[in-house]
Protein backbone atom coordinates (compact mmCIF):
# COMPACT_ATOMS: atom_id res chain seq x y z
CA UNK A 1 0.00 0.00 0.00
CA UNK A 2 2.90 2.75 1.04
CA UNK A 3 5.49 2.24 -1.28
CA UNK A 4 6.53 5.60 -1.76
CA UNK A 5 10.05 5.18 -2.32
CA UNK A 6 12.11 8.86 -1.36
CA UNK A 7 13.55 9.62 -4.80
CA UNK A 8 16.44 11.72 -5.48
CA UNK A 9 16.59 14.32 -8.18
CA UNK A 10 18.94 12.11 -10.14
CA UNK A 11 16.17 9.37 -10.60
CA UNK A 12 13.89 11.93 -11.31
CA UNK A 13 10.10 11.00 -12.36
CA UNK A 14 8.10 10.78 -9.27
CA UNK A 15 4.28 11.50 -10.35
CA UNK A 16 2.16 11.04 -7.18
CA UNK A 17 0.29 14.29 -6.93
CA UNK A 18 -0.17 14.41 -3.15
CA UNK A 19 -2.29 17.10 -1.29
CA UNK A 20 -0.32 18.83 1.15
CA UNK A 21 -2.39 19.93 3.87
CA UNK A 22 -1.79 23.85 4.81
CA UNK A 23 -4.20 26.56 4.15
CA UNK A 24 -3.53 26.49 0.09
CA UNK A 25 -4.70 22.60 -0.33
CA UNK A 26 -1.09 23.02 -1.91
CA UNK A 27 -0.03 20.44 -4.42
CA UNK A 28 3.16 19.07 -4.87
CA UNK A 29 4.72 15.99 -6.50
CA UNK A 30 6.81 13.51 -4.18
CA UNK A 31 10.22 13.69 -2.77
CA UNK A 32 12.32 15.06 -5.59
CA UNK A 33 14.34 17.94 -4.65
CA UNK A 34 13.02 21.05 -6.28
CA UNK A 35 9.38 20.23 -5.61
CA UNK A 36 11.02 20.10 -2.13
CA UNK A 37 12.78 23.17 -1.85
CA UNK A 38 10.57 25.03 -3.63
CA UNK A 39 7.27 24.07 -0.63
CA UNK A 40 9.86 24.59 1.92
CA UNK A 41 10.83 27.90 0.41
CA UNK A 42 7.06 28.60 0.34
CA UNK A 43 6.61 27.76 3.74
CA UNK A 44 9.39 29.91 5.50
CA UNK A 45 8.30 33.03 3.26
CA UNK A 46 4.71 32.68 3.95
CA UNK A 47 5.17 31.91 7.57
CA UNK A 48 7.63 34.97 8.12
CA UNK A 49 4.88 37.07 6.74
CA UNK A 50 7.19 37.85 3.88
CA UNK A 51 5.41 37.32 1.07
CA UNK A 52 1.43 36.04 1.09
CA UNK A 53 -0.23 32.70 -0.05
CA UNK A 54 -2.87 34.05 -1.80
CA UNK A 55 -0.01 36.16 -3.54
CA UNK A 56 1.50 33.17 -4.97
CA UNK A 57 -2.14 31.87 -5.58
CA UNK A 58 -3.06 34.98 -7.80
CA UNK A 59 0.54 34.84 -9.88
CA UNK A 60 -0.22 31.03 -10.70
CA UNK A 61 -3.74 32.42 -11.72
CA UNK A 62 -1.98 35.13 -13.84
CA UNK A 63 0.48 33.03 -15.70
CA UNK A 64 -2.55 30.31 -16.25
CA UNK A 65 -4.53 33.15 -17.93
CA UNK A 66 -1.70 34.36 -20.05
CA UNK A 67 -1.08 32.57 -22.96
CA UNK A 68 0.11 33.39 -26.97
CA UNK A 69 -3.77 33.87 -27.80
CA UNK A 70 -3.32 37.38 -26.59
CA UNK A 71 -0.66 37.33 -29.11
CA UNK A 72 -2.28 35.90 -32.02
CA UNK A 73 -5.12 38.40 -31.25
CA UNK A 74 -2.97 41.16 -31.58
CA UNK A 75 -1.47 39.97 -34.81
CA UNK A 76 -4.74 39.28 -36.24
CA UNK A 77 -5.95 42.62 -35.42
CA UNK A 78 -2.54 43.96 -36.97
CA UNK A 79 -3.40 41.78 -40.18
CA UNK A 80 -6.95 43.30 -40.90
CA UNK A 81 -6.71 46.69 -40.04
CA UNK A 82 -3.33 49.00 -41.48
CA UNK A 83 -3.86 51.70 -39.10
CA UNK A 84 -3.97 49.77 -36.24
CA UNK A 85 -0.69 47.93 -37.41
CA UNK A 86 1.60 51.20 -37.98
CA UNK A 87 0.25 52.39 -34.08
CA UNK A 88 1.45 48.86 -32.90
CA UNK A 89 4.83 49.52 -34.83
CA UNK A 90 5.00 52.90 -33.58
CA UNK A 91 3.69 52.34 -29.95
CA UNK A 92 3.18 49.01 -29.09
CA UNK A 93 2.52 49.83 -25.74
CA UNK A 94 -0.53 51.76 -26.41
CA UNK A 95 -1.88 50.06 -29.53
CA UNK A 96 -2.09 46.96 -27.04
CA UNK A 97 -4.33 49.10 -24.85
CA UNK A 98 -7.10 49.68 -27.42
CA UNK A 99 -7.38 45.93 -27.50
CA UNK A 100 -7.62 45.67 -23.29
CA UNK A 101 -4.97 44.00 -22.99
CA UNK A 102 -3.03 45.52 -19.92
CA UNK A 103 1.20 45.93 -19.79
CA UNK A 104 1.46 44.35 -16.04
CA UNK A 105 4.73 44.12 -16.57
CA UNK A 106 7.60 47.05 -16.22
CA UNK A 107 9.24 45.83 -19.24
CA UNK A 108 8.68 47.49 -22.76
CA UNK A 109 6.67 45.87 -25.68
CA UNK A 110 8.53 46.66 -29.56
CA UNK A 111 6.93 44.78 -32.29
CA UNK A 112 8.82 44.42 -35.52
CA UNK A 113 7.45 43.50 -38.66
CA UNK A 114 8.40 40.62 -40.92
CA UNK A 115 8.30 41.69 -44.41
CA UNK A 116 9.22 40.51 -48.17
CA UNK A 117 12.58 41.52 -47.36
CA UNK A 118 13.01 41.14 -43.71
CA UNK A 119 12.65 38.09 -41.41
CA UNK A 120 12.49 38.90 -36.97
CA UNK A 121 13.63 36.22 -34.41
CA UNK A 122 13.87 36.66 -30.68
CA UNK A 123 16.47 35.29 -28.66
CA UNK A 124 17.97 36.78 -24.92
CA UNK A 125 21.25 35.48 -24.77
CA UNK A 126 21.79 36.68 -21.47
CA UNK A 127 19.27 34.48 -19.97
CA UNK A 128 15.53 33.87 -20.98
CA UNK A 129 13.83 37.35 -21.28
CA UNK A 130 10.44 36.98 -23.33
CA UNK A 131 7.74 38.84 -24.17
CA UNK A 132 5.50 36.94 -21.06
CA UNK A 133 2.43 39.65 -21.27
CA UNK A 134 1.58 38.31 -24.63
CA UNK A 135 2.98 35.41 -25.17
CA UNK A 136 3.05 33.73 -21.94
CA UNK A 137 5.84 31.44 -20.78
CA UNK A 138 8.52 30.78 -23.11
CA UNK A 139 9.30 27.44 -24.53
CA UNK A 140 12.02 25.00 -23.13
CA UNK A 141 13.64 25.37 -26.22
CA UNK A 142 14.09 29.12 -26.09
CA UNK A 143 15.84 29.06 -22.93
CA UNK A 144 18.05 26.61 -23.79
CA UNK A 145 21.60 26.72 -24.09
CA UNK A 146 22.20 25.42 -28.18
CA UNK A 147 19.10 28.21 -29.12
CA UNK A 148 20.71 31.05 -26.89
CA UNK A 149 24.00 29.90 -28.32
CA UNK A 150 23.65 29.22 -32.05
CA UNK A 151 20.69 31.44 -33.01
CA UNK A 152 22.67 34.86 -32.85
CA UNK A 153 25.92 32.96 -34.51
CA UNK A 154 24.16 31.46 -37.06
CA UNK A 155 20.32 31.49 -37.05
CA UNK A 156 19.19 30.42 -40.95
CA UNK A 157 20.89 27.34 -39.10
CA UNK A 158 18.52 27.93 -36.38
CA UNK A 159 15.50 28.76 -38.22
CA UNK A 160 16.06 25.69 -40.63
CA UNK A 161 16.11 23.05 -37.71
CA UNK A 162 12.67 24.43 -36.99
CA UNK A 163 11.44 24.08 -40.53
CA UNK A 164 11.90 27.57 -41.79
CA UNK A 165 14.01 28.50 -44.74
CA UNK A 166 14.47 31.89 -46.01
CA UNK A 167 15.68 33.14 -49.96
CA UNK A 168 19.12 34.58 -49.38
CA UNK A 169 17.61 38.10 -50.40
CA UNK A 170 15.54 37.86 -47.17
CA UNK A 171 17.30 39.70 -44.30
CA UNK A 172 17.60 38.08 -41.21
CA UNK A 173 17.67 40.30 -38.31
CA UNK A 174 18.13 38.66 -34.87
CA UNK A 175 16.59 40.34 -31.37
CA UNK A 176 18.91 39.62 -28.09
CA UNK A 177 16.39 41.14 -25.79
CA UNK A 178 19.20 41.89 -23.69
CA UNK A 179 17.83 45.00 -21.69
CA UNK A 180 14.66 46.56 -21.27
CA UNK A 181 12.62 45.66 -24.04
CA UNK A 182 10.99 42.92 -25.33
CA UNK A 183 10.08 42.18 -28.64
CA UNK A 184 6.86 40.27 -30.46
CA UNK A 185 7.45 39.03 -34.36
CA UNK A 186 4.77 40.79 -36.34
CA UNK A 187 4.94 37.73 -39.31
CA UNK A 188 3.58 38.47 -42.97
CA UNK A 189 -0.06 37.48 -43.29
CA UNK A 190 -0.12 34.26 -45.71
CA UNK A 191 -1.82 33.45 -49.04
CA UNK A 192 -4.86 32.44 -48.93
CA UNK A 193 -6.40 33.76 -46.06
CA UNK A 194 -8.20 36.73 -47.86
CA UNK A 195 -11.82 37.35 -46.44
CA UNK A 196 -10.75 35.56 -43.47
CA UNK A 197 -12.52 36.71 -40.11
CA UNK A 198 -10.37 37.99 -37.52
CA UNK A 199 -10.77 34.81 -35.12
CA UNK A 200 -9.93 32.52 -37.98
CA UNK A 201 -6.78 34.42 -38.83
CA UNK A 202 -5.51 34.39 -35.31
CA UNK A 203 -6.17 30.25 -35.17
CA UNK A 204 -2.99 30.64 -37.14
CA UNK A 205 -0.81 32.39 -35.64
CA UNK A 206 1.40 30.46 -33.30
CA UNK A 207 3.76 31.03 -30.78
CA UNK A 208 6.79 30.25 -32.44
CA UNK A 209 6.05 32.49 -35.68
CA UNK A 210 5.44 35.37 -32.91
CA UNK A 211 8.88 34.54 -31.50
CA UNK A 212 10.41 34.38 -35.65
CA UNK A 213 11.37 30.38 -35.84
CA UNK A 214 8.54 29.33 -38.09
CA UNK A 215 5.71 31.57 -40.00
CA UNK A 216 2.21 31.36 -40.31
CA UNK A 217 0.62 28.60 -42.15
CA UNK A 218 -2.46 28.16 -43.71
CA UNK A 219 -3.52 24.17 -43.01
CA UNK A 220 -4.41 22.47 -45.88
CA UNK A 221 -8.11 21.52 -45.62
CA UNK A 222 -8.58 25.76 -44.28
CA UNK A 223 -11.38 27.08 -46.09
CA UNK A 224 -12.79 30.64 -45.54
CA UNK A 225 -14.88 31.07 -42.11
CA UNK A 226 -17.38 33.29 -41.53
CA UNK B 1 37.10 36.63 -20.00
CA UNK B 2 33.39 35.22 -21.73
CA UNK B 3 31.27 34.09 -19.11
CA UNK B 4 29.85 30.80 -18.37
CA UNK B 5 26.17 31.97 -18.67
CA UNK B 6 26.98 34.65 -21.31
CA UNK B 7 27.07 32.62 -24.14
CA UNK B 8 26.00 33.82 -27.64
CA UNK B 9 28.19 32.62 -29.99
CA UNK B 10 29.62 29.63 -28.46
CA UNK B 11 29.35 26.45 -30.34
CA UNK B 12 26.27 24.24 -29.24
CA UNK B 13 24.82 21.18 -30.29
CA UNK B 14 21.47 20.68 -31.97
CA UNK B 15 18.37 22.02 -30.35
CA UNK B 16 15.90 19.85 -28.60
CA UNK B 17 12.54 21.83 -30.25
CA UNK B 18 9.65 19.43 -28.89
CA UNK B 19 7.55 21.46 -26.08
CA UNK B 20 6.72 20.78 -22.76
CA UNK B 21 4.83 21.20 -19.90
CA UNK B 22 5.71 22.79 -16.86
CA UNK B 23 5.90 21.85 -14.17
CA UNK B 24 3.79 22.34 -10.83
CA UNK B 25 6.87 23.43 -8.92
CA UNK B 26 8.19 25.35 -11.56
CA UNK B 27 5.10 27.22 -11.35
CA UNK B 28 4.71 27.89 -8.16
CA UNK B 29 8.49 28.89 -7.43
CA UNK B 30 8.29 31.69 -10.68
CA UNK B 31 4.99 32.85 -8.46
CA UNK B 32 6.94 32.76 -5.37
CA UNK B 33 9.84 34.79 -6.55
CA UNK B 34 7.18 36.98 -8.29
CA UNK B 35 5.39 37.61 -4.98
CA UNK B 36 8.66 38.51 -3.79
CA UNK B 37 8.85 40.66 -6.50
CA UNK B 38 5.59 42.34 -6.19
CA UNK B 39 6.60 43.31 -2.59
CA UNK B 40 9.42 45.60 -3.28
CA UNK B 41 11.71 42.87 -1.70
CA UNK B 42 13.81 41.84 -4.85
CA UNK B 43 14.77 43.20 -8.22
CA UNK B 44 14.82 40.85 -11.44
CA UNK B 45 18.17 42.14 -12.20
CA UNK B 46 19.14 40.73 -8.26
CA UNK B 47 17.67 37.15 -9.32
CA UNK B 48 19.79 37.14 -12.65
CA UNK B 49 23.20 38.55 -10.81
CA UNK B 50 22.65 35.53 -8.69
CA UNK B 51 22.04 33.22 -11.85
CA UNK B 52 25.19 34.32 -13.34
CA UNK B 53 27.17 33.89 -9.92
CA UNK B 54 26.15 30.04 -9.55
CA UNK B 55 28.89 27.91 -10.36
CA UNK B 56 29.12 26.39 -13.92
CA UNK B 57 27.98 22.78 -13.05
CA UNK B 58 25.03 24.16 -11.26
CA UNK B 59 24.03 26.75 -13.81
CA UNK B 60 23.84 23.70 -16.22
CA UNK B 61 21.21 22.20 -14.48
CA UNK B 62 18.09 22.63 -16.21
CA UNK B 63 16.05 26.61 -15.79
CA UNK B 64 13.89 25.98 -12.86
CA UNK B 65 16.69 24.40 -11.45
CA UNK B 66 19.13 26.40 -11.58
CA UNK B 67 16.36 29.19 -10.57
CA UNK B 68 15.78 27.26 -7.64
CA UNK B 69 19.44 27.58 -6.53
CA UNK B 70 20.17 31.57 -7.45
CA UNK B 71 16.79 32.01 -5.48
CA UNK B 72 18.01 29.86 -2.38
CA UNK B 73 21.36 32.61 -2.38
CA UNK B 74 19.34 35.70 -3.05
CA UNK B 75 17.20 35.13 0.02
CA UNK B 76 20.01 33.90 2.50
CA UNK B 77 21.48 36.95 1.14
CA UNK B 78 19.35 39.14 2.24
CA UNK B 79 18.52 37.50 5.30
CA UNK B 80 15.08 36.21 5.04
CA UNK B 81 15.96 32.43 5.46
CA UNK B 82 19.51 30.23 4.80
CA UNK B 83 20.34 26.92 3.32
CA UNK B 84 20.44 25.33 6.24
CA UNK B 85 16.87 26.06 7.31
CA UNK B 86 15.55 25.48 4.02
CA UNK B 87 17.21 22.08 3.64
CA UNK B 88 15.71 21.43 7.07
CA UNK B 89 12.25 21.96 5.97
CA UNK B 90 13.06 20.08 3.17
CA UNK B 91 13.78 17.31 5.21
CA UNK B 92 10.48 17.49 7.12
CA UNK B 93 8.23 17.97 4.40
CA UNK B 94 9.98 14.78 3.09
CA UNK B 95 9.34 13.13 6.77
CA UNK B 96 5.68 13.83 6.52
CA UNK B 97 5.08 12.84 3.03
CA UNK B 98 6.85 9.44 3.43
CA UNK B 99 4.76 9.04 6.44
CA UNK B 100 1.78 9.04 5.04
CA UNK B 101 -0.20 5.74 4.42
CA UNK C 1 8.21 54.85 -14.23
CA UNK C 2 9.86 58.49 -13.68
CA UNK C 3 13.69 57.85 -13.31
CA UNK C 4 15.45 60.99 -11.98
CA UNK C 5 16.85 63.71 -14.14
CA UNK C 6 18.89 62.23 -16.88
CA UNK C 7 21.38 63.80 -19.07
CA UNK C 8 21.26 64.72 -22.11
CA UNK C 9 21.06 62.39 -25.28
CA UNK C 10 24.66 61.72 -26.95
CA UNK C 11 23.80 59.47 -29.97
CA UNK C 12 20.72 59.86 -32.05
CA UNK C 13 19.28 57.10 -34.81
CA UNK C 14 21.68 56.66 -37.37
CA UNK C 15 25.03 57.33 -35.64
CA UNK C 16 27.54 54.96 -35.54
CA UNK C 17 28.85 53.57 -32.38
CA UNK C 18 31.11 51.02 -31.15
CA UNK C 19 30.65 49.45 -28.31
CA UNK C 20 33.36 49.27 -25.46
CA UNK C 21 35.86 46.68 -25.43
CA UNK C 22 35.65 45.85 -21.96
CA UNK C 23 35.04 42.87 -19.51
CA UNK C 24 34.16 44.50 -15.71
CA UNK C 25 33.63 41.96 -13.58
CA UNK C 26 29.56 41.71 -12.51
CA UNK C 27 26.43 42.06 -13.71
CA UNK C 28 26.27 43.40 -17.09
CA UNK C 29 23.69 43.11 -20.02
CA UNK C 30 26.28 43.47 -22.82
CA UNK C 31 26.82 40.23 -24.05
CA UNK C 32 30.70 39.62 -24.65
CA UNK C 33 30.01 38.87 -28.52
CA UNK C 34 29.00 42.59 -29.15
CA UNK C 35 31.50 44.03 -27.16
CA UNK C 36 34.44 46.06 -29.16
CA UNK C 37 31.64 46.12 -32.03
CA UNK C 38 30.60 48.92 -34.13
CA UNK C 39 26.84 49.20 -35.21
CA UNK C 40 24.17 52.02 -36.06
CA UNK C 41 22.30 53.52 -33.48
CA UNK C 42 18.54 52.21 -34.40
CA UNK C 43 16.26 53.88 -32.46
CA UNK C 44 16.11 55.72 -28.63
CA UNK C 45 14.39 53.32 -26.28
CA UNK C 46 14.41 55.34 -23.42
CA UNK C 47 16.00 56.06 -19.99
CA UNK C 48 16.09 53.23 -17.31
CA UNK C 49 17.64 52.66 -14.16
CA UNK C 50 21.34 50.97 -14.47
CA UNK C 51 20.81 47.56 -13.85
CA UNK C 52 24.46 47.01 -13.73
CA UNK C 53 23.43 48.54 -10.20
CA UNK C 54 20.09 46.94 -9.15
CA UNK C 55 21.69 43.71 -9.04
CA UNK C 56 23.75 44.57 -6.53
CA UNK C 57 20.52 46.21 -4.30
CA UNK C 58 20.83 49.60 -5.69
CA UNK C 59 19.03 51.92 -6.53
CA UNK C 60 20.58 52.25 -10.38
CA UNK C 61 19.81 56.16 -10.44
CA UNK C 62 20.44 57.97 -11.87
CA UNK C 63 18.72 56.72 -15.04
CA UNK C 64 20.57 55.83 -18.19
CA UNK C 65 19.84 56.37 -22.05
CA UNK C 66 19.43 53.06 -24.01
CA UNK C 67 19.69 52.65 -27.68
CA UNK C 68 18.67 49.90 -30.14
CA UNK C 69 22.28 49.43 -32.00
CA UNK C 70 21.97 47.05 -35.02
CA UNK C 71 25.18 45.34 -36.34
CA UNK C 72 25.99 43.89 -39.54
CA UNK C 73 26.48 39.65 -38.29
CA UNK C 74 29.66 39.58 -40.99
CA UNK C 75 30.69 42.27 -38.94
CA UNK C 76 30.16 40.52 -35.71
CA UNK C 77 31.13 36.83 -36.75
CA UNK C 78 34.41 37.01 -38.81
CA UNK C 79 33.50 33.38 -40.00
CA UNK C 80 29.44 34.39 -40.79
CA UNK C 81 28.05 31.71 -42.88
CA UNK C 82 25.04 34.26 -44.05
CA UNK C 83 24.60 36.98 -46.96
CA UNK C 84 26.08 40.25 -45.59
CA UNK C 85 22.69 41.69 -45.02
CA UNK C 86 21.82 39.86 -41.71
CA UNK C 87 21.53 41.91 -39.55
CA UNK C 88 21.43 41.66 -35.59
CA UNK C 89 19.75 44.25 -32.85
CA UNK C 90 20.56 45.13 -28.79
CA UNK C 91 20.22 47.20 -26.60
CA UNK C 92 23.23 49.03 -25.92
CA UNK C 93 23.13 51.16 -22.54
CA UNK C 94 24.84 54.76 -23.50
CA UNK C 95 28.07 54.36 -20.89
CA UNK C 96 28.84 51.00 -23.36
CA UNK C 97 29.42 53.57 -26.37
CA UNK C 98 31.43 55.78 -27.88
CA UNK C 99 31.54 57.66 -31.43
CA UNK C 100 32.57 55.17 -33.82
CA UNK C 101 36.39 56.26 -35.12
CA UNK C 102 36.25 57.20 -39.08
CA UNK C 103 38.13 54.88 -41.05
CA UNK C 104 41.04 56.03 -42.25
CA UNK C 105 40.72 54.48 -45.91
Amino acid sequence: MNDKAAHTYAEGHAHTILRWSDDSAHDIEETARYPLMTEAIRQILVEKGIISADAVRHLIEQMDARSNVTGGKIVARAWVDPAFKERLLGNAKEAIAELGIPEVDATHLIVVENTETVHNVIVCTLCSCYPRMVLGMPPEWYKSKAYRSRVVREPRAVLKAFGTELADNVTVRVHDSNADMRYLVLPMRPLGTEGWSEDALAQIVTRDCMVGVTVPRVPAKAHAVK
Amino acid sequence: MQRHHDMGGQPAGPIDTSDHAMEPWAKTLTAIVGALRAQGLSRVDELRRHIEDLAPQVYDRPYFERWAEAFCDLLEEKGFTTRAEIEARMAAIKAEIEARP
Amino acid sequence: MSPAAVSPRRFAPGDRVTVAYTHPPGHRRIPYYIRGKSGLVERYCGAFPNPEELAYGFDGLPARHLYRVRFQQTEIWPTYDGPAHDTLDLEVYEHWLSPAEEDAS
